[in-house]
């Protein structure tokens, strides 16, 4: 363990309003405002602000190589359950708060079409996958990450499953293939224990200093990265995804890939180069390997995959297919700009396709449907939100000077010093790939010959509501500004922190 | 030297007039007046840059740092202000000719078509005004996103196929684009351009070095229609004339070769290429794409197809000019890069004019129109004494230049082809002049003369070139500064 | 490894355990018998960990200043299994749940025909 800094108890508030409010909020709602929508929704958008500026106070705290701790109920570790809170952890707990508002601020208006009746029920859920992401963002214990792993889990499955019909067997076969994931998770967490004694990450990280490479180690590596592949969706263990995605209601859609994927790609960073020692590395080498090919992979696949979708929703999800596969390649290569590209992605991925997500969402409301045909026009019924689908397709392309850009750019250095053409040959033709499935959209968006722009729309008027409009501009706004301002977040978050500081530049070893 | 707002208005004019083009869409006096006022005011700022360049540097600013040591950087040195004015003046001429030529054919989703041109416009500012790389790829790629609308314009079949052909390509270079830099970067640590070249890009491994000259020519060779990847530019010609005019003959192909030449002086430099080859290569690969324009342009009755042959063939003598390495040649390729700009751009006008006027796009349709239109096509024949380098047309002086760059650098071969393709350039283009006044014909008893607003923009541009054939250092002094961009580089 | 289960039998056990539940997740046709195998392989990581905190000849882990010396069970995985075996409550309440929603749409909970009938 670090020395405990001073003022331990003050950024006890931190944790709290990361985790615990809205894990309160959620019961709260639960309890009180079944069947009041206001009521909830109030609730819901108070606590995700709480939510929010316990975040950005985390991200001020963590800036600049600053760290966080703190023991729920003062119990410290390794007997109690920690809280460590470094620039990454700040980052993608900010990640989190920010769709999350986005998101709740978005979706009243299109659950009163998609979801009439079970809106506080849907809130309630919502924010018990927030309290539960953030709890997996900034635990240090890998039980408790366990915990807070099943307890997303099972508010996805029940936020998925709420889309009724086909969603149900879609969310049933993610509960399977999830719940396998987290076992897989769990036994590797076993073996590390049996190794160790410990549960705490870095409690854990000292033990193995004295433990000898063993097959032990390495079952447990494998099992730990097979489980939280599973749940990030790394190809060839991405099945679940596009039918949850697909069938699960939009706002829902949004939150799920926006977030749920990324903080299991944290998880196996922290796995990767947290808990394990510099000394096993070499040991490990072919696990790193087998994520990078299977990175790979991923990406081709993923991209092929979309480009061959009618229905916007499942073109989203193989596109997340396809970079998730990206920060796996960047986890598994492993030097210090891959892994600040992958986590760079992660934040970029996140916000970019919560907002596509947002938009197809808003076409839904707004046109009735959401094929690939129905963009037809949509320059002309609803041109904001065709700008913010063009900045946010940019950034998944990876043009600057968007924030997709900054990620690739620092995954193909980070190609690069590993001296891996056949990687940075992958890395840069996937531009093509994923250039060819969003450009298709455009031509359909803007110039497509059959023009839906005159029939009569579902809902009249110029554009969506704003409640729905600003939280997709916010998107759009958000995904731009990362990309001018990248140094500050790259230098002062994620370069700073620990675990980053700590890899090695170049090829690794 | 101070931040200046020069180089960031000149990008930011166009892109407010195209979100200021989409809010007046309704009104479209309003709208085409934005048009206007915008290219006016921008030729208003490039000249200020001119000015500044010339009494204390080139203005610049930068605007954030997008990788480590690399910042989004805009600066006006001779070669991008020279190519920035041109763009400019030109974009007022095209804008009057627009008007004109979209009213006249009542075309549909005006709006858009202007909004892109706009926006097409700041991509080009940015190209023009990019201090390294990274802000040249990045405009580089808006640039072909602002077009990608107006190939498409026709939303016919036709127009998408080209459109996507279009995309294919350019896409496909930003990728070339994009790996050059990586290595570029990886190995340098920087990408601001540097005349004669970025320092420790000659100590590289030769085979780095290889990988990304190839890479960005190959990137930047796309949009210059070098031999192999010219395939987009002929099928493009499906977009209205006006985008043919100015984006298609100026502001987009020229940023392709605009590119060649940073990458040839900027990045590598001399030192940096000695011992590779690659720029022989280059400059002979630039030669087969001379001839191969101009032969190919022989057997296009599609007025516009063959103007964009002989476009292919007239930007590889820019990027010849470029590859020999010789400071007569470089000046001799900038300055064709301004001369060609202004043929190729009457030629065009004349072309659309025609269009509009009569509904005639095939050369075998034209014979005896010069009765009828004699303006245009005394427009259109000093355009095509110009390209074939007649004097005193402003052709002949550039075309003079690179061949003595040419003889300079021993390399007679590519002055043959040079004088071989003046002599084609006649061939494709001089027999519809000539049957166009000199063969009679009933056909056009019932047209008379362009509306004003094209004939004006084409009288314009085609004074233009006959002044700068005289008096090359006439205007913005595109000659001198032509040798102040060829002196910079050793 | 191979001397970490050679001393330990149950690992052994575990190990069939697991094997057999996931067999069932991935072969069988049915969606209960999914699920009854994902219980099963759940159950048996459960064992696992609660085997690795025998001692043999152990006694309950109470501080008890009597019995110095004493040897304990390891407290520990019990108390984390007793939270997993919650986690693993709660997904087969919500699996449940889903069955029989799933049911009552379309009729069946074999995969192949819920494949038919989906489409």
């Amino acid at each position: 363990m670090q020395p405990h800094r001073e003022g331990f108890v003050d950024a006890a508030l931190i944790p709290v309003g990361l985790v615990v409010v809205p894990l309160t909020g959620a019961l709260l709602i639960a309890a009180t405002s079944i069947g009041a929508t206001r009521r909830a929704h109030a609730l819901t958008v108070i606590t995700s602000g709480i939510n929010l500026a316990a975040a950005l106070g985390a991200l001020i705290a963590c800036s600049d190589g600053g760290v966080i701790e703190y023991a729920y109920g003062g119990w410290r570790p390794p007997f109690g359950i920690a809280v460590r809170i470094d620039g990454i952890g700040a980052l993608i707990a900010a990640l989190i708060a920010g769709v999350a508002l986005a998101v709740f601020i978005y979706s009243p208006q299109i659950l009163r079409v998609e979801l009439p009746r079970d809106e506080p029920s849907f809130f309630a859920m919502s924010l018990l996958l927030v309290a539960a992401l953030q709890g997996m963002a900034v635990t240090a214990d890998l039980f408790n990450l366990y915990v807070f792993l099943e307890i997303g889990s099972l508010a996805a499955y029940t936020l998925v499953a709420v889309g009724g019909g086909v969603a149900t067997l879609a969310s049933f076969r993610y509960l399977l293939i999830g719940t396998v994931g987290a076992s897989f998770y769990l036994l590797g967490v076993a073996y590390l224990f049996a190794l160790t004694g410990s549960l705490n990450g870095a409690d854990i990280a000292q033990a193995l200093m004295e433990v000898a490479p063993s097959a032990a180690l390495v079952a447990a590596v494998v099992f730990l990265a097979i489980g939280l592949g599973l749940k990030m969706a790394i190809f060839p263990m991405h099945g679940w995804l596009p039918d949850a995605y697909t069938y699960a209601p939009s706002a829902a859609s949004a939150l799920i890939a926006g977030l749920m994927t990324k903080v299991s790609a944290l998880a196996l960073l922290r796995v990767l180069y947290g808990v394990i020692q510099p000394a096993h590395r070499s040991l490990l080498l072919p696990i790193g390997d087998v994520i990078v090919i299977l990175g790979c992979a991923g990406i081709v696949v993923g991209s092929l995959m979309a480009v061959a979708q009618r229905d916007l929703k499942r073109l989203l999800a193989y596109s997340s297919i396809a970079h998730l596969g990206f920060i796996a390649l960047g986890l598994g290569i492993g030097n210090r700009d891959a892994v600040t590209g992958a986590v760079f992605n992660m934040v970029a991925h996140g916000v970019a396709k919560a907002t596509l997500f947002l938009i197809v969402g808003g076409m839904t409301y707004r046109l009735g449907s959401r094929s690939v045909k129905s963009l037809a026009g949509l320059g002309r019924s609803m041109p904001l939100s065709a700008a913010a689908l063009v900045i946010a397709a940019f950034s998944m392309i990876g043009l600057p000077p968007t924030a997709g850009f900054t990620a690739k750019w620092y995954l193909i250095m980070g190609c690069l010093e590993a001296d891996r053409p056949d990687l940075f040959a992958v890395v840069v033709a996937s531009t093509l790939l994923s250039a060819w499935y969003f450009l298709r959209l455009f031509e359909a968006a803007f110039f497509s010959a059959e023009d839906h722009s005159a029939d009569e729309p579902l809902r009249a008027g110029w554009e969506l509501p704003v409640s729905m409009l600003a939280p997709i501009a916010a998107g759009a706004a958000a995904l731009i500004a990362l990309g001018l301002a990248n140094q500050t977040v790259i230098v002062r978050l994620i370069e700073s922190s620990a675990l980053v500081a700590g890899l090695a530049r170049g090829a690794t070893p | 030297m101070n931040d200046s707002l020069l180089p960031l208005s000149a990008v930011a004019i166009p892109a407010v007039a195209a979100v200021a083009v989409l809010r007046a869409g309704r009104w479209p006096n309003l709208r085409e007046a934005c048009s206007v006022s915008a290219a006016v005011a921008l030729v208003v700022v490039t000249t200020l840059m001119l000015a500044e360049l010339r009494s204390s540097g080139p203005a610049h600013i930068t605007i954030a740092e997008l990788i480590p040591g690399v910042a989004l950087r805009l600066r006006g040195d001779a070669l991008g202000v020279l190519f920035a004015v041109l763009a400019s003046v030109l974009w007022v001429v095209t804008s009057v000719y627009s008007i004109g030529y979209m009213r006249g054919l009542d075309e549909h989703a005006q709006t858009r078509f202007y909004a892109s041109f706009a926006a097409a416009l700041a991509a080009t500012m940015g190209v023009a005004f990019a201090a390294n790389l990274l802000t040249l790829y990045l405009f580089y790629e808006m640039l072909t996103l602002a077009t990608y609308p107006l190939v498409a314009h026709k939303e016919i079949e036709p127009a998408l196929i080209a459109s996507r052909k279009y995309l294919a390509y350019t896409m496909a270079a930003g990728v070339a684009l994009l790996a050059g830099m990586a290595v570029l970067y990886s190995v340098t640590g920087t990408l601001e351009f540097e005349a004669g070249g970025i320092p420790g890009l000659a100590e590289a491994p030769a085979a780095t070095r290889y990988f990304v000259f190839t890479a960005l020519i190959a990137g930047f060779g796309v949009k210059a229609a070098l031999l192999p990847l010219h395939g987009w530019l002929p099928s493009a010609m499906v977009a209205p004339t006006p985008v043919s005019a100015l984006l298609h003959a100026v502001a987009v192909v020229k940023s392709g070769v605009f590119g060649c030449i940073r990458t040839i002086g900027f990045v590598f430099g001399g030192a940096a290429l000695a011992g590779l080859g690659v720029a022989e290569a280059l400059a002979y690969l630039a030669g087969t794409t001379v001839l191969f324009g101009s032969v190919v342009a022989l057997s296009q009755d599609d007025l516009k197809r063959r103007l964009a042959f002989s476009t292919v063939s007239h930007l590889s003598y820019i990027v010849l000019g470029a590859a020999l390495l010789t400071t007569t040649a470089t000046a001799g390729a900038v300055l064709h890069l301004v001369n060609h700009a202004l043929l190729k751009i009457t030629l065009f006008f004349c072309a659309g004019a025609i269009y509009v006027t009569t509904g005639r796009d095939r050369v075998s349709q034209l014979a005896g129109i010069g009765r009828r239109m004699p303006l245009t096509m005394g427009a259109f024949a000093i355009g095509t004494l110009g390209l074939a380098g007649v004097p005193p047309f402003n052709g002949f002086i550039s075309k003079w230049y690179l061949c003595m760059g040419g003889l300079e650098a021993d390399h007679t071969g590519l002055v043959l082809i040079l004088v071989i393709s003046g002599v084609l350039n006649i061939a494709y283009l001089f027999p519809i002049v000539y049957t166009a006044f000199f063969r009679a014909s009933d056909d056009f008893t019932e047209f008379g003369e362009a509306h004003p607003a094209m004939l004006v923009p084409l009288l314009l541009t085609a004074l233009a070139s006959l002044l700068l054939g005289v008096w090359p250092d006439a205007g913005p002094g595109a000659w001198s500064l032509a040798q102040t961009i060829a002196g910079e580089l050793p | 490894m191979s001397d970490l289960f050679a001393s330990r039998f149950e690992y052994w056990m575990t190990t069939a355990l697991i094997v057999i539940g996931f067999y069932g997740i991935v072969a069988k046709r049915n969606l209960v018998k999914q699920l009854i195998g994902l219980n099963i392989m759940q159950t048996a990581i459960i064992l696992l960990f609660i085997s690795m905190s025998v001692q043999p000849g152990g006694t309950v882990p109470i501080i008890d200043a009597s019995r110095s010396g004493a040897i304990y069970m390891s407290p520990l995985p019990h108390v984390l299994m007793l939270t997993a075996i919650v986690v693993m409550v709660a997904t087969a309440g919500v699996a449940f749940a889903l069955l029989i929603r799933i049911h009552r749409r379309f009729g069946t909970l074999e995969e192949d025909e819920l494949l038919e009938r989906s489409r």
